[in-house]
């Protein structure tokens, strides 16, 4: 029992040093990674235009401030690339030799996906900082729910990395993964409310968003932080995002078992 | 003409490749529809809530998603699944064969595949730029040529900075990322250039010039286009092209294969 622990942890250890070091040598991407996720200010600025001479739906121009640059924080903290190398690897039987290391692919590409979120992190605050003073959104937050948004945070990210894994995986069956996920981010993108809040619709069609897994990857933890919930809708939400996490985590481990047995079949 | 003759050639092959492959269809139709829906939910929450967009109405808003809808589907059905490929060329030495071509290596990397099945993104573009057109009054032969020649000169910037963009591939091998870049400036020509905080304005029209790309050929169609900016949006297209080129050329020149 204490022998596999010390081998797991030696394991994780070693998988993110080398991780780390792959990715120093790309200290570029961290740049344009911080430009690439700027989606949520530029539709903060015209959503704060459109509220420039009064509430627009109740929300104020402060209002949409708060609002984007928190969507601005979850993405950046969200970021899921998994799909192309995935499918790419599969495609081209490059799995073989991740297949031959004493470990399942997917701790790899999870250690790949922290450690660019630590090289992201620094980038994180000043943005946000200039962007609550300069609106003045700061006294929009409930500090006291940034525990509850950090969980929220993790909950979006566990959906949104075994979503797109689990898409990545059919890759098996289908060389058009990629594409599909083009397909995903149109839609998480507008149901996950980074385009404007999901609040914004009438009511009916925020019903039914509510039930997708998207308004919980982006949507819940910003309204968290916005204290725009009751302790029940808190509650509701992090049930929903531990549902849709093992209903991703389990068609993640169902899809990888078929597909294997289908990769060794062809013998790539 | 010769260019010209290969073009038609290059397409021919590139129909019969994407013949092959009909799943396609099927995807790029979704996705074409998608990104449609999604752009008419976010005009359809503004306007609910608002009679204009930086004082563009909603007739001159829809026409201006239709202009972003052509250059989108420019994107896909000529830049992307060219010069998408040029990192790859770099990284797997496969651009040594591209330069060993009696063409200019340039144009082989830019016109070699086409994507027709995202085409129709540029048909239902057109469409609404016509029904902005109509609905403001502005569908005339004038204000119609005016457009398309924005709408040109527009398409020539758009790929002379992807040009640049990809051409960093021959140093930086993981490129992938740095055609995001685009999407992430580009995405803000959804909105009419007024919409936005005088800063991101200079920045979106000086320095990344999405303004020129499709608030410019969108003000055209609906009759709201100032010289300055026209001339501006033509000049920009020739600077952008011929920079690209250099660059292009440059870049060549220091090229030192994979395995070097």
């Amino acid at each position: 029992m204490k022998a596999t622990l010390i081998r797991r942890l030696r394991l994780a250890r070693v998988l993110f040093s080398v991780t780390l070091a792959a990715f120093i040598e790309y200290r570029a991407e961290v740049l344009i990674w911080m430009i690439a996720g700027t989606l949520p200010l530029i539709m903060m600025f015209i959503w704060m235009g459109l509220a420039a001479n009064g509430p627009v739906g109740g929300y104020a121009a402060v209002d949409f401030a708060a609002y984007f640059l928190l969507v601005f924080i979850v993405r950046q903290f969200t970021v899921c690339w998994v799909v192309q190398p995935l499918s790419r690897e599969i495609r081209l039987g490059e799995m073989s030799s991740r297949l031959m290391r004493p470990l399942d692919p997917y701790w790899m590409y999870v250690a790949d996906h922290l450690v660019a979120l630590l090289m992201r992190l620094p980038i994180v605050p000043p943005v946000v900082l200039i962007g609550l003073a300069l609106t003045g959104a700061f006294v929009k937050l409930s500090i006291a729910a940034l525990p509850l948004f950090l969980l929220a945070i993790v909950g979006a990210w566990l959906i949104r990395f075994n979503m797109h894994y689990t898409l990545g995986l059919v890759a098996f069956w289908t060389d058009q993964a990629t594409s599909f996920e083009g397909l995903l981010f149109t839609i998480y993108m507008v149901f996950g409310g980074a385009l404007f809040p999901i609040n914004l619709l009438p009511p009916a069609a925020q019903e039914i968003i509510a039930l997708t897994p998207f308004s919980y990857m982006i949507g819940f933890p910003v309204d968290i932080m916005l204290g725009k919930l009751s302790d029940a809708e808190v509650l509701r939400g992090f049930g929903m995002q531990a549902l849709w996490t093992l209903v991703f985590i389990g068609t993640r481990q169902l899809t990888w078992r078929h597909g294997l047995k289908r990769y060794s079949a062809v013998g790539a | 003409m010769r260019y010209f003759a290969l073009l038609r050639i290059f397409m021919a092959n590139s129909i019969q490749l994407e013949l092959e492959y009909r799943a396609n269809l099927l995807i790029d139709f979704v996705s074409s529809l998608l990104g449609f829906g999604s752009g008419l939910v976010v005009i359809y929450a503004m306007f609910s809530h608002a009679t204009s967009i930086g004082g563009w109405s909603l007739p001159e808003a829809i026409a201006l998603f239709g202009v972003f809808m052509i250059f989108e589907a420019f994107i896909e059905v000529f830049l992307y699944p060219n010069l998408g490929k040029l990192p790859d060329y770099v990284r797997t030495g496969n651009m040594d064969f591209m330069l060993l071509k009696p063409l200019s290596s340039q144009f082989l990397v830019s016109f070699r595949y086409f994507n027709i099945w995202r085409a129709p993104d540029a048909i239902v573009g057109v469409a609404l730029v016509g029904y902005g057109m109509i609905e403001t009054g502005g569908l005339a032969p004038a204000s119609i040529l005016l457009a398309a020649v924005m709408l040109l000169a527009g398409a020539v910037t758009t790929y002379a900075i992807w040009c640049m963009l990809t051409t960093t591939a021959f140093w930086w091998v993981r490129v992938s990322n740095v055609m995001e870049l685009f999407n992430a400036f580009f995405v803000a020509g959804r909105f009419p250039i007024t919409a936005f905080p005088t800063w991101v304005r200079v920045i979106l029209t000086f320095i990344v010039p999405i303004a020129f790309i499709t608030t410019v050929p969108a003000s055209a169609a609906v009759g709201r286009l100032d010289w300055p900016m026209a001339l501006g949006s033509l000049a920009i297209a020739a600077g952008f092209l011929l920079l690209s080129h250099l660059f292009w050329r440059w870049a060549v020149a220091n090229y030192t294969s994979a395995s070097s």
